[in-house]
């Protein structure tokens, strides 16, 4: 009776030892999971592409036109930067040169139901590579794209629609 | 009761070896959410997307207090903190470092300053188109 008592303390002393052992397991792989959730979280940076496309894009809406008539003689300048007050110069940041943005203008005319065709690309900047990066994916380690159509009217008082294109590389810093 | 003694302690020993996982998990979590790296890219990017959206003449009044608690614990003063020079926008929260630039494309005469009145607040000015 003694002996069975006595197997009985030992054996629960020994699964108490097993317990303790997946304990310190479950705490290690616990610690683990959060070390590796905080770098790769931490460790990414901020993407803030789609907010700097969506200014440029806005920019660019405000330097064509003006209380919504489209001021085509912006859109035929060579200095169309200069005149929208827009750069390309960049930070010196593993052989980043100025080729980390892409603009690309359509101008179309305006019909229903899609609201434009016959839209015709009237200026380009940048690197436009970037076009066909886009074509593939957007954004993560492809650049960022977007493409936005806007309306206006022309001084001839008739509707006038545009397609933006407006890519932003910044992969390095952003992915 | 000497049993009971035991139980007890061990008890008492398993609870306080979980706290003190939890509070340097805790911790870990808080160093890495306050390092100077992330400070400084997330106020480098910040200043740089508000220059973007800014139009001359404006003013814009951004508290930095995190990046100037660490700053001033590195030994750094308040003032040099954030710079633009040109198109950049460079923050340091450590003078041994070179700190984060980010561009922007807004091409702006812009201007940052920390504000003298206020402990944590930069004021960056958007004076003029730059050409």
């Amino acid at each position: 009776m003694q002996n069975k008592i006595k197997m009985k303390i030992n054996s629960k002393k020994a699964m108490e030892k097993v317990v303790a052992i997946y304990w310190f397991a479950i705490l290690f792989i616990v610690a683990a999971a959060c070390v590796y959730l905080v770098y790769s979280f931490y460790g990414k940076p901020y993407d803030v592409r789609e907010i700097e496309a969506n200014f440029l894009v806005n920019k660019i809406v405000d330097c064509i036109s003006e209380n919504g008539i489209l001021n085509r003689e912006i859109l035929n300048s060579p200095n169309f930067l200069e005149q929208c007050h827009i750069t390309f110069d960049v930070e010196e940041f593993k052989g980043w040169e100025e080729n980390q943005f892409a603009i690309e203008i359509f101008v179309c005319e305006f019909a229903y139901p899609d609201g434009q065709k016959n839209c015709a690309s009237k200026l380009s900047f940048g690197n436009q590579n970037f076009k066909k990066n886009c074509e593939l994916m957007s954004g993560g380690k492809s650049p960022f794209c977007l493409t936005r159509n806007s309306y206006f009217i022309d001084v001839n008082r008739e509707k006038v629609s545009t397609k933006i294109f407006v890519g932003v590389r910044k992969t390095e810093k952003n992915d | 009761m000497q049993k009971r003694g035991n139980l007890l302690t061990e008890n008492i020993i398993f609870i306080i070896l979980n706290l003190v996982f939890v509070t340097i998990l805790v911790l870990f979590i808080f160093s890495r959410m306050s390092s100077e790296a992330v400070i400084e890219e997330k106020y480098a990017k910040q200043i740089s997307l508000i220059v973007d959206g800014a139009k001359p003449v404006s003013e814009i009044h951004l508290n930095l207090k995190d990046a100037v608690e660490k700053a001033n614990s590195n030994g750094m003063s308040s003032e040099n903190i954030v710079t633009i020079s040109g198109n950049k926008v460079n923050v340091k929260v450590n003078s041994n470092g070179d700190g984060y630039t980010y561009s922007f494309f807004n091409d702006v005469d812009a201007s940052a300053y920390f504000d003298p009145t206020s402990s944590f607040t930069y004021i960056i000015k958007i004076n003029s188109y730059a050409k």
